[in-house]
């Protein structure tokens, strides 16, 4: 237990750090999908280590141990207070026709709690996360003559951070063994960076530094449902389904842009045009899928998932005519072993193990190509005598394709997840 | 260790081991560049109009060179210029000795080999006499009053062909004794007294004179020689400057004189471009101005100082003249291969646009200091195409920008 205390420190001190670093501008090891450039960035997957390990969104996986975000229903079934959070280190080899790069990127992803005003009955989650992120960055160089005589050589290095983040506050109810549901409100939030550096390689020029920021918030809200169904095919069996729905968001943003000025002798950032306000729209998101456990050793999943992303809109981020959203559509299979419940002293014996696969249609359309990617993962569970656990997933993905202007990414992705359980506010029973 | 320790420490081992490696191998590049439309540099050339010629009377006093002699160029007109000098009275003689008895006086003058203004080849004679007039070297100009003593000459001296750069000049015992009576005055008010009523030599250049030299002051030294026990005593010289005299300058209409003596500056009012520069993301401003070096070039023997660099100040209310050539210069561009001067304007700009700076005129000229400080007092000229010139000789600025499609 004070290992899992110990390790969720250290993920919330990460947390932290990797936040302030994303505000200051800081990329060195904090760059992600080129793909995540466009719009207010690219969709952000708050599923658990657990959740990806089964190749999941995480939307019907009953569990009353440990939360999730994916269904606000099931904040309804918690016996627990639990306390979790988690960071992926991703590795992006993207190439084109001609060049291969690779990005590292180590982020840190939700924040939540959740407690049980009655337990098993009403649960109440609070949680900080990511709705899109942005984390590219590319380098490119330009020769450039200004008169016959002259040459200017320059480097541009473009940024992406930020993104759409969202507190949010929720209640799932329990209602009867078999139904739950779940709503949670939020207030959404956009701090999209968008930074240009600009390094010249003659005298004369002083290195430019432009940030594009569009700033925003607004008010959020989804809703959840978990059905299940008991001793359906045998006496042990169980089968849960769930649904849960986010409807759009729509900001009223801000775009600034400024630039890092020498003026009156001291370095200021200066707006170089007036601010521009315009609306942005994120589309509705639709989670539903079912789990069926055969026994308390197996269960699988089946889920999917549709982003309406052909209705976004945005006035402060406009698209290349070859470039549109289209809708995002995911599908996952997983499947989860519990040796551990067998009691067993056997070292591989005390862990939870899954694996899956999924197909994601991806939210871009370039030159009429879905940018899609398949996803093969696998998990693994470390228990402790309480229920606390600590999740990890290994996931291998193709993104993309290297033809026309695509890029194909190979993406190699590392999460974690730590989830603190402890009863609380149960008063003892000898008092 | 408990065995469930041992199994979570052998998982942490190759979970660190994987971290190291996959942070480790970044190497990010253009990959993904076409998605991008990042910014391009573009360059906007506006041509200046309502350039205004100014002139001022420019210090000529207390710089490292004076100027001396006479020459008439072709452009610039008939020059005469005539240097003064004071020595200095600190200096002391062997105990006992007095200037006005065992002493005569010389003037050592040194003169810049490098640069002469001219016919280089030419023999120019010189005659010094006593200056008649009051004057400060902190405050001089090259207009400023200079009265001598034109009956009596102190002395001569003649700068021959040979390229000879020091020449000591035998000075009258007449002068001597005049000097030797401030010199030997131990009054309470001898330094006042020294200050304003002994006024130096003039070092006059005789008629047929050609050429216009240069002499170092640093270098430059007043000497007492002791005729019986041969010992030299060295003077300093305390003040020093030069009056210029131009007559005749002839220039065609599509350019501009500028002298390092202010007698011919050029005066740019931006109010008129400021306001095209909000919104854009400028990172380079410059001011182009073209020499007309062709019509510079003299004859093979002769020699006319060149510019190498321009000043660019914002003008100011009180003496314009001081703060251009004595204060700190705004920005100093260089003549590049192309004989063209690029002044930076870029902090100006930033401080126009984004700051308080409010001043919209300025000065553009050939300041004193222009040039690196030993040579400040080298008389020189430069013509530069001005506005009636044609597009591509006229001056410009020059707005280097980043623009994306947002800005």
């Amino acid at each position: 237990m004070e290992v899992f205390k110990t390790i969720f420190i250290i993920v919330i001190l990460g947390l932290f750090t990797q936040q302030a670093a994303a505000q200051e501008g800081i990329s060195e090891n904090n760059n992600g999908s080129i793909y995540s450039l466009f719009g207010v960035g690219q969709p952000y997957d708050n599923s658990t280590a657990r959740e990806m390990g089964l190749g999941i969104l995480g939307v019907s996986l009953d569990n009353m141990q440990s939360n999730t975000l994916q269904n606000p229903a099931m904040w309804g079934k918690n016996l627990y207070s639990t306390a979790s959070s988690g960071f992926k280190l991703s590795q992006f080899t993207a190439e084109d026709q001609s060049t291969e790069n690779v990005n590292a990127l180590l982020e840190t992803g939700y924040l939540q709690f959740t407690f049980p005003l009655y337990n098993q009955k009403l649960g109440i989650s609070a949680a900080l996360y990511p709705v899109t992120k942005s984390n590219f960055r590319l380098f490119s160089s330009t020769t450039v003559y200004p008169s016959d005589e002259d040459t200017v050589n320059y480097i541009s290095d473009v940024n992406g951070s930020g993104g759409v983040n969202k507190f949010e506050v929720g209640l799932g109810w329990n209602i009867n063994k078999n139904i739950a549901v779940g709503y949670a409100p939020s207030l959404a939030f956009i701090t999209h960076n968008n930074t240009e550096t600009t390094f010249f390689e003659q005298s004369g020029y002083s290195t430019n530094n432009l940030d594009r920021k569009i700033t925003g918030f607004t008010f959020a809200q989804r809703f959840g449902t978990l059905l299940n169904f008991r001793s359906l095919l045998n006496n042990d069996d169980r089968l849960s389904i769930g649904a849960a729905v986010s409807l759009p968001i729509e900001f009223e943003a801000k775009r600034e842009v400024s630039v890092i000025k020498e003026v009156n002798n001291q370095e200021q950032e200066v707006q170089i045009s007036d601010p521009v306000e315009g609306n942005i729209k994120l589309p509705v998101e639709l989670n539903a899928g079912l789990t069926y456990y055969p026994s308390n050793f197996v269960n699988v999943s089946f889920e999917g998932q549709l982003q309406q992303w052909s209705n976004f809109e945005s006035d402060l981020t406009p698209l290349d005519a070859n470039v549109k959203m289209s809708d995002r559509h995911r599908f996952g299979l997983g499947i989860e072993y519990h040796p551990y419940r067998l009691n067993s002293d056997k070292f591989l014996s005390r862990f939870r193990y899954s694996g899956g696969v999924s197909y994601d249609s991806g939210h871009l359309t370039i030159e009429n190509h879905d940018v899609d990617t398949y996803w093969m993962s696998a998990g693994l569970g470390i228990l402790s005598r309480s229920p606390s656990s600590i999740d990890l997933s290994f996931q291998y993905g193709l993104r993309g394709a290297s033809s026309n202007i695509l890029v194909r990414e190979k993406i190699w992705a590392l999460s974690l997840s730590v989830n603190l359980t402890e009863r609380m506010f149960v008063r003892p029973k000898f008092d | 260790m408990s065995s469930k320790n041992k199994g979570f420490t052998s998982l942490c081992i190759p979970l660190l081991t994987l971290l190291i490696l996959f942070t480790g191998c970044e190497d990010p590049g253009s990959v993904g560049g076409e998605f991008i439309d990042k910014q391009e540099l573009t360059f906007d050339t506006l041509s200046i109009s309502g350039i205004q010629t100014q002139s001022f009377s420019g210090y000529t006093g207390r710089l490292n060179f004076v100027t001396m002699g006479k020459y008439s160029d072709p452009i610039f007109g008939d020059i005469d210029a005539t240097a003064i000098l004071k020595p200095d009275i600190s200096a002391s003689l062997p105990e006992g000795d007095q200037l006005h008895e065992d002493y005569s006086m010389k003037l050592e003058l040194v003169i810049d080999s490098i640069n002469t203004y001219g016919d280089t080849f030419s023999e120019a004679n010189y005659t010094i006499y006593e200056v008649a007039s009051q004057w400060n070297g902190a405050t001089y100009r090259f207009d400023s009053e200079l009265d001598y003593n034109n009956t009596t000459p102190v002395g001569t001296f003649n700068l021959n062909d040979e390229g000879v750069d020091t020449v000591v000049v035998d000075l009258s015992d007449e002068w001597k004794d005049v000097f030797a009576g401030f010199y030997h005055n131990e009054g309470s008010g001898a330094d006042s007294s020294y200050r304003h009523d002994f006024h130096g030599l003039a070092l006059v250049a005789d008629d047929g004179t050609n050429k216009i030299s240069f002499p170092n002051i640093n270098s430059s030294r007043f000497l007492a020689i002791n005729n019986v026990d041969p010992d030299t005593t060295n003077f300093s010289i305390r003040d020093w400057a030069y009056t210029l005299d131009r007559t005749g300058e002839t220039t065609q209409e599509d350019v501009s004189v500028l002298h390092t003596t202010l007698e011919k500056m050029l005066l740019i009012n931006l109010d008129e471009f400021l306001n095209q520069f909000v919104d854009e993301n400028f990172i380079r401003a410059e001011i182009l101005l073209q020499e007309a070096t062709e019509e510079l070039e003299l004859l093979v023997h002769e020699n006319r100082l060149g510019v190498n660099s321009l000043r660019i100040d914002i003008g100011y209310e009180e003496d314009p003249a001081y703060e251009f050539q004595l204060g700190g210069a705004e920005t100093i561009g260089f003549k590049d291969s192309d004989n063209s001067f690029r002044i930076n304007l870029t902090n100006y700009l930033n401080n126009s646009v984004y700051g308080s700076e409010d001043r919209t005129e300025f000065y553009i000229g050939v300041g004193s200091n222009t040039d690196e400080l030993r040579s400040t007092g080298i008389l020189r000229s430069t013509l530069i195409y001005n506005e009636t010139a044609s597009e591509a000789l006229r001056p410009k600025i020059i707005i280097t920008s980043l623009t994306g499609d947002e800005e």
